[in-house]
Order: structure tokens, then sequence, then C-alpha cells
């Protein structure tokens, strides 16, 4: 194989770049610190910390895993439709609780991304200073929000300069229902447009990728997968920590499982406590174990009624709902946990980034999903596999049964982990950027 | 800087009835306090009641007092007490009282926190100063000085009076060594606003750069709602946030004053010299009162109107630039019936207009004829003009399209790309003239056709190769055309070379070195 190209001017437009804490800043750090480990001098072009700082909060933590070659510039743009200082607010604002909305639905007209569009025009410059001052060889923009997009067909458009997109989410459908999002017709313009524009389009599993060129003609050649991967950086376990199996609870017999991620009001947990109550009733191991529920309540962090209630009545089965964590207490979660509940709302749009976490790990996965869901596919080769035959209370519960009576051999558990391993960020990436590098003609 | 202590921090939390509400440990540290509004208070009433209770709070101990609210009467009277004191800020929910609390804590002050400065990174500022008491008749609150900028603080509400005066001690006069800057002639700095009609401000200004030695260009660009004619420029400010002082004074500071020539757009203001408090931003007599300002600070100014700018213009006004004498510019020809003293600033095509296209009418592909809409509603000449096609296609002989103005599709980005999907181009028959969207067509080697008399089309600098055509001859041309297609193709095939050599840049650069930016004494712009 040839070598990795290195030594190029690479832009990289991101708002939602560390200080930003939402689980969109992880995709982009990994791209860029793999992009400096291959030697390219890496340009962020970010919004000013006050953004995150002031309007939408931030973890000035993550900026120490930016590698420090990595050169950020930011823009200080004003939030507007985020600012949450009323001193600044237009009059009509406080008067008129419907005025984001409105101020929003007239923004869109200009860009297909409402409340983020606004950002353009202040990022934009920038790109344009700083190519004019010295000129790249790339730009890379991740969305959404796809305001960054905007940036780079824009700096693309007038220079020249060859762009990537990569778009985490989708532009123009709605990943949960497979139909156009509710701004398509605003945005099917300019991703044509991106699809002329840009060498790559990066979309982030197959069923996606088809989607689009099943609709779009500019689609096929452009279009390219780069699936989310686990991020190395956060790794989920030790590999060198030794792993007990079961033998937890106050006899010493139990084995405990753990679901990781968020609990929105999609999630069938009330299924999920059924399921392990009526395992329970059939394995003892699991009648002396625990189920813990860890994660975000809902999409703002707010319990609702329902959850409360859920959570309170669950307690006499063995089940917590711990909160959520912080990235890094994670991997003490999973040291703790003998088998992985996995469940996702959506369908074969929507793979979910926590699938890749759970392959990581090299535990047993205990999995509930619909046919037809992407995460099937990254979970289909899984070795540690215990997946229930339907979305049932009895299957689900069967599928618990089981994989709490499989202990898992030392050889099935570093099977499991080399299977992780294929989807880390930086295999992910890798692969990648080697084959943008022929696609540009850099290798 | 040092910052105020946790301790000097009051939080209020305004008419919360506390369900639901997580309290941020480091709002809690800061002396978190529900106040609750008397019931049937009216908005004023609360006001006054918070004030009371900021004041005996927070900002009379040296402190700072974050309001919380988010109740309609409740955020009125947050807002109302955060417009009439230093030192109290307002935010709608208990997270952003902790992020502001915790940004205090560690260094940044109320002023620098609600109005940091423009993001400017590419002009020297010149000197600030911020002087006190209020203006009186007559008296601007902002002059633009040859060695500075003054503001008459005592004007502005309290926060941003502050927030100027921090700006002011940082980079202002009285930290300056070696005495007050001046405006430099030689820096020869341009800066074109605030309009960027047809994102025009911007691309002339860069013309400037690319075909000027020794210039410097910049466009500004204030831009309003609606926003569908958006474009982008090198500084960018909204319209809620232009109509606050402290951002026009930042405007005055950081990109007015260090230009040494200013290219006023539509007579629009760039700050409003004459209005500390809300300007109304169409008034074109704002504008006077900033050339008069621009020119007694020794900067050289020079006007340029836009189709629509003479609705606006009442014929007095008109008379008034004539008589003032300012190098005028237009950016349609059409414009110089009623400015014959005026130049012709050609519009700038950027790389991606020019860029090459497939030739059209091309045999065995139905001619795809797409028409411009003068507007959402239209009157009897487009009704009569969308029969006369829709004839043409429901025939077969042609496929065709219309370009609704608001169209997503034909937002500035993607209007090269949507002029390259069809071969004709029908533009805006209403009046004489040859749209942006007409110009981009020509240089994309489409075929256009438009309202152009020879008249006219004779104050280009070459004649523009469009198939002129009066609205009654529409329907027939066309069907000539989708018949009769070579003598067209080739036509159309020279609107690249016309759009390069007019539109590339170059002669409007040479225009305003010629008629604006010239040094009168050399007689040379470079």
């Amino acid at each position: 194989m040839a070598e990795p190209a290195s030594g190029k001017r690479i832009l990289y437009v991101a708002w939602g770049f560390a200080p930003h804490r939402g689980p969109g800043t992880y995709r982009p750090l990994a791209t860029v610190n793999v992009l400096a480990a291959r030697g390219h001098q890496v340009t962020v072009l970010t919004v000013g910390t006050d953004t995150f700082d002031v309007a939408v909060g931030g973890d000035h933590s993550l900026l120490a895993a930016v590698d420090p070659r990595v050169r950020l510039v930011r823009v200080d743009v004003p939030p507007t439709f985020h600012d949450p200082v009323v001193n600044r607010w237009p009059a009509g604002r406080v008067a008129d609780p419907a005025w984001n909305r409105a101020a929003a639905a007239i923004w869109e007209q200009r860009f297909p991304d409402a409340t983020y569009g606004i950002w353009l025009a202040p990022l934009l410059a920038a790109a344009r200073q700083l190519h004019g001052a010295a000129p790249f060889d790339l730009v890379i923009a991740t969305g959404n929000p796809y305001v960054d997009f905007g940036v780079a067909l824009l700096l693309g458009q007038e220079s020249g300069v060859p762009v990537v997109l990569d778009d985490r989410d989708s532009w123009y459908f709605n990943v949960y229902t497979g139909q156009p999002a509710h701004n398509a017709a605003g945005v099917r313009p300019w991703l044509e447009l991106a699809l002329d524009v840009a060498q790559e389009f990066w979309l982030v599993n197959p069923p996606l990728a088809a989607i689009h060129e099943a609709q779009f003609p500019g689609a096929e050649g452009k279009v390219q997968v780069v699936e989310n991967g686990w991020d190395p950086r956060f790794s989920p376990v030790d590999p060198a920590a030794p792993r007990t199996w079961g033998g937890r609870g106050p006899a010493g017999n139990g084995v405990d499982f753990s679901f990781v991620g968020t609990i929105s009001p999609a999630l069938p947990a009330q299924l999920m406590v059924d399921a392990w109550a009526k395992a329970r009733a059939a394995e003892p191991s699991l009648a002396a174990g625990t189920l813990r529920f860890v994660g975000h309540y809902g999409y703002s962090g707010a319990v609702s009624d329902r959850q409360r209630a859920l959570a309170a009545a669950a307690q006499r089965h063995g089940v917590e709902f711990t909160g959520r964590k912080a990235k890094s207490e994670l991997m003490q979660v999973y040291a703790n946990t003998d088998v992985l509940l996995f469940a996702k709302e959506g369908g074969h749009l929507v793979t979910s980034g926590k699938v890749y976490e759970y392959v990581a790990t090299g535990l047993p996965i205990v999995a509930l999903i619909k046919p037809g869901h992407d995460a099937r596919r990254v979970l289909a080769g899984y070795p540690l596999l215990f997946e229930a035959a339907e979305v049932s209370v009895p299957a689900v519960a069967e599928a618990m049964v089981r994989a709490a009576r499989h202990q898992p051999t030392e050889a099935e558990l570093a099977a499991a982990r080399q299977y992780g391993a294929g989807y880390s960020r930086e295999a992910i990436f890798t692969r990648a950027f080697d084959r943008l590098d022929r696609t540009l003609g850099w290798a | 800087m040092s910052g105020v202590t946790v301790d000097k921090v009051r939080v209020l939390a305004v008419g919360l009835t506390g369900d639901g509400w997580e309290v941020p440990a480091v709002v809690a540290g800061a002396a978190c306090r529900k106040l609750e509004l008397a019931d049937g208070s009216n908005p004023d009433q609360a006001a006054a009641q918070l004030v009371h209770a900021v004041v005996g709070a927070g900002p009379s101990a040296g402190g700072v007092a974050v309001t919380v609210a988010r109740e309609p009467a409740a955020l009125a009277a947050v807002a109302a007490a955060a417009g009439a004191l230093d030192g109290v800020l307002a935010v709608p929910h208990l997270d952003a009282a902790g992020r502001l609390v915790e940004l205090l804590a560690a260094g940044r002050t109320p002023a620098s926190l609600v109005y940091p400065p423009l993001p400017v990174t590419d002009v020297a500022a010149l000197p600030l100063a911020v002087v006190e008491g209020p203006v009186t008749e007559g008296q601007s609150w902002l002059q633009l000085g040859p060695a500075g900028v003054q503001v008459a603080g005592g004007s502005l509400p309290p926060l941003q009076r502050t927030a100027l005066l921090e700006r002011a001690a940082l980079g202002g006069p009285a930290a300056g060594a070696g005495g007050p800057a001046s405006v430099d002639q030689a820096a020869r700095a341009l800066l074109i606003g605030p309009a960027n009609w047809g994102g025009q401000g911007q691309a002339w200004a860069q013309a400037v750069v690319d075909y000027l030695p020794g210039w410097r260009a910049q466009a500004l660009a204030v831009v309003g709602r609606p926003v569908a004619e958006f474009h982008d420029a090198d500084l960018t400010v909204q319209e809620d946030d232009w109509l606050r002082p402290v951002t026009r004074a930042d405007l005055a500071w950081q990109a007015v004053g260090p230009a040494s020539h200013v290219l006023l757009e539509s007579l629009r203001p760039l700050v409003a010299v004459d209005q500390a408090r809300e300007p109304d931003l169409d008034a074109p007599g704002l504008a006077w009162g900033d050339i008069g300002q621009l020119q007694a600070a020794g900067r050289r100014v020079a006007v340029v109107l836009h189709p629509g700018d003479l609705d606006r213009l009442t014929a007095a006004g008109v008379a008034h630039l004539t008589a003032a004498g300012l190098p005028t510019f237009v950016s349609s020809p059409e414009l110089l019936d009623a400015l014959p003293g005026a130049a012709y600033l050609p519009p700038v095509l950027g790389r991606w207009a020019l860029a090459p296209a497939e030739p059209v009418l091309q045999p065995g592909i139905t001619p795809r004829v797409a028409r411009l809409l003068a507007g959402p509603a239209e009157g009897p000449l487009g009704v009569a003009l969308e029969a006369g096609l829709g004839h043409l296609a429901a025939l077969g002989l042609i496929d065709y399209r219309r370009w609704e103005p608001d169209s997503p599709a034909l937002a500035p980005a993607l209007v090269a790309r949507a002029v390259r999907q069809v071969d004709v181009v029908v533009d805006r028959l209403e009046a004489p003239g040859l749209s942006l969207i007409g110009l981009q067509a020509l240089a994309a080697g489409r075929l256009v056709l438009a309202n152009l008399p020879a008249g006219l089309a004779r104050r280009y600098p070459q004649p523009p190769p469009v198939l002129a055509v009066g609205p009654g001859e529409l329907t027939d041309l066309i069907a000539e055309v989708a018949l009769v297609r070579p003598a067209y193709r080739d036509l159309a095939a020279t609107g690249p070379a016309y759009a390069a050599a007019v539109h590339g840049g170059e002669v409007a650069a040479r225009v305003l070195a010629r008629d604006f930016l010239a040094d009168p004494a050399e007689g040379t712009a470079a």
C-alpha cells in the first residue's frame, strides 16, 4: 500500500468543536487528530468559546484531547437564536415567545439550517481570509449543523479547493422515518450543489449511502461510508484489566446487566424491565443480579413523571437508574458489568453510536432490535451476541437467561474484542483517508 | 482583570415556581434567591420591584446580579432592569445563570459578557474615546475624528457605556504611546457598505484588492429582514445587533475609522452618527450625517446606487445627491437616466460564475427555457408571458420552468448551478435592464432574452450579447429559437467572453480608480 500523504494544508470546519460537549463533538475531534497524526497541517475553523461558555454549554477538559499540532481558529459570532443573555435581545423577542421561530424561518430562506445558518457569513469570511493568506489543499466540513457544509461549499466553489463533506446525521432525510426532512425542499438544491462540488460526501452507514444514491443522481461515486466507530481516546474497557464473571450481589451469585445510553421516550424501558423481571424468575443468577440503566433521561435531561414512576416501581426487581455518567466514568460501568443490554429506537437508517462502544467492550450483548435496524449489521458478526428473537417480553427474557447461563471463555472474550477493534475510529478513519489520498491523487 | 467573587454575585430567580428546576451548584453558591412578583402587577410595577431588589442585592455592594425569568411578564421585568442598571444580567433559565456566574467568577466583566467587541480581525483600530455627558441638540453622539472615534457615553444605556469604556481603557488614546494616531490617506483602505446588494459590495472590494496594487478593501453588510437576498461580506452585522449603539460604535472604531475611502451603498447609514438609540436603517437622511462626519474627518466618500434605490429616495433626495457633488456610481445603467453625472460600476461575477459550461441548444434536446418572475404576484404582462410560454411547452417545443424570485434554488450561491441547467433564460421584461441573474446566465453561455433597448445596451462598456426582446415579441422569438438553433447557439457562446471582459473585476476596479480612488494630486490610484 502507498504511503499516506502528509504535509497538506487542511481546513476543517466544525461549529461543534471542543469545548462543545454535545455528542457530535467526538467524531470531529477524532478526525482532526488522525489528520494531524498523518502529518497534515490542520486548521479547525470553529466558533468562539463564548458560544459554548455562555450560550450552549461547554466542557473545556475536551480541549486537552485535541492534538497540539492542530491550529484552532475561533470566530466570535453572535449566538442569536441560542442566546440566553436577555440584555441584548431585540425588544420584540422579549415580548413574543414565538420570536425565535419566526426569525429562524426567515433565516432558513438564506440557508437551510434554521438556527445555525446565521453563522454562515462570519465563518465564510474567516475561511476566505485564511485561504487568501495561505491556500488550503483540502476543506473538510462536518454536519450537523450544516452551516459547516455551507462554508466549505462556498469556499470550494469560489476557489476550487477540494471539498469533503462529512454528514454525521442526514441533511436531507429524517433518519428515523426515512422520509425527506421537514426542510428537504430547501436542502435539495444545496445537496445537489454539494454533490457537484465535493470530492467525497461521507455518510455513517450503508443504508444512508444507498438512499442518497437512489435519490440523487450525482451521488454515485461521491458518497462514501465512514462509520462512526468507537473512540480509543475514550476506550470503554481496559484490555489489561482482568475480567471476572458473575459473583455479584449479596449472596455472591449474581450476574449484572447494564444498559448504557440515552433513556429517550422512545426506548422500550418498560418492556426491558418487565423482561428482566421475568428472566429473574427463571434464572437465580439474575435474581441475585442488578440491571442498571446508565444514561441521560430524555433528550433534555428532564425526568418525566412516567420515567420517575418506572424507576420507582422497578427497584423491587433489582433495577437501578443511575442517571448520566461522564465519558470518563463509563469505563468503570463496563468493568462492573457482566452483560450489556442493547436497544435503540429508529430503523434501517440508524446505527447508533453506542453499538460501536458495545462491541468494543468484548462483553456479551443481549440485543432487542427491530428487524432492519442498522445496528443489527454491526452486531451480526459479533461472537457474543444473544439476540432476542423478537422485541417482546418473553423473547427478551429468554435471551437474557441464555446470556446469563453462558459464561464466556477467554477465547470468546478475545474474539469479541478483536471484532470490536475493527470498528475503532482510528481504523475507520485510516481506511477513509487512505482512500481519500487516492481520490485526490495524493497517494 | 480580576473577577467578582461568587459571593458578590446575587442570583434572583424571578417569578419562578421552583418545581422542576434544578439549581446548579454554582448558582446555589451565589446566593440564589427567589423573588415572587406581586400577583397582578403590571410589567412596569414588576420591573420597579425587581430594580429595587437588585439594587439591594447586588450592584450597590460592588457585585453583579444575575436575574432569571422565563414567564413573559417576569422576562419583561428582568429585561427592563437589565436595560436600566449597570451590572445586571438577565437570562431565561438557571443553566445559563450558572454559566454566567462561573464566567464572572473567572474574571469576565458583565459588559464583556454581554457586549463582546465585533470580530474584526483585518483592520487596525483607531483610538476610541468615551466621553461622559449627553448629546445636545445638533450634536452627534458619535464622532469620527481624523485621529480616532469619540462617543458621547452619557447618551448610551448603562451597560453599553461600560462596555465601550472597557474597550477605550484597553486600546484607546489613554493607553496609546506616542500620541494619537491619524487616518493615513496613504493607507489606501476602502470600505464598501452597508447594503452589499447582490453581493457586489464584497465583489467590488475583492476586485480592488485584485487589480489595484497597494489597496486594501473590505465590505460591510448590515443584514436586515427578509434575508433572501443575503450575501456574505467581510463583516456581516445583523440589523438587530446594528441597532444597538455599542455595535455601531464598534463599527465606527474598528471598520469605518481605519478606512481612507468609503463607498456608501444605497444612501444607507453606516453608523448613524445622529442617532444614539435605535435608528431607522431605511431613512435616507441618516446617511447624510455619516457622510458629513466622514468628510470632516478627512475621509473621501462616494455613493453607489442600486436598482430599486430610486423608489426609496425621493426626487429631493436625488437632487441632494446630485448637488453634493460626491462621486456617484450606479450598479445598473438604467439608473443613469436619473443620475446623468454618475458612472456605471459593473457588477463583478465570481470565478464559479465564469467557469465553463456545456453549450446550449444542443440538437435532439428540447430547449430548456426558464423565465425569471418579477415578483410573487405577476401583473398582466407576466400573465401573458406565462400563457405564451405555456402554449409552447404544451406543443412540446420547449421544456419550460418558472423561476420564482424567492425559490430556494435561486439562493445566490446556487444561481450559477441553476443557470447551467437550462438553455435559455428569460430575464424580467417588466422594465428595461439586465438582472444579476441574467448576467450570470450570460457568463455561463446561456441564451439570455432581456428587455434591453439599444440605447441602454450602449451604456455598458460593451453591449451585452443578449437577445433583446419587447414584451409582445417573446413567444414568437422563443419559438424561433427552438426551431432555428445554430444562430442563437452562436450568440449564447459569446456570453462568457463578454462577462469575463466586463464583469471579471478589472473594469470595476478601473472605474473606481478613475472616478474615486485616484489621488487628485497624483491622478492615479495605484
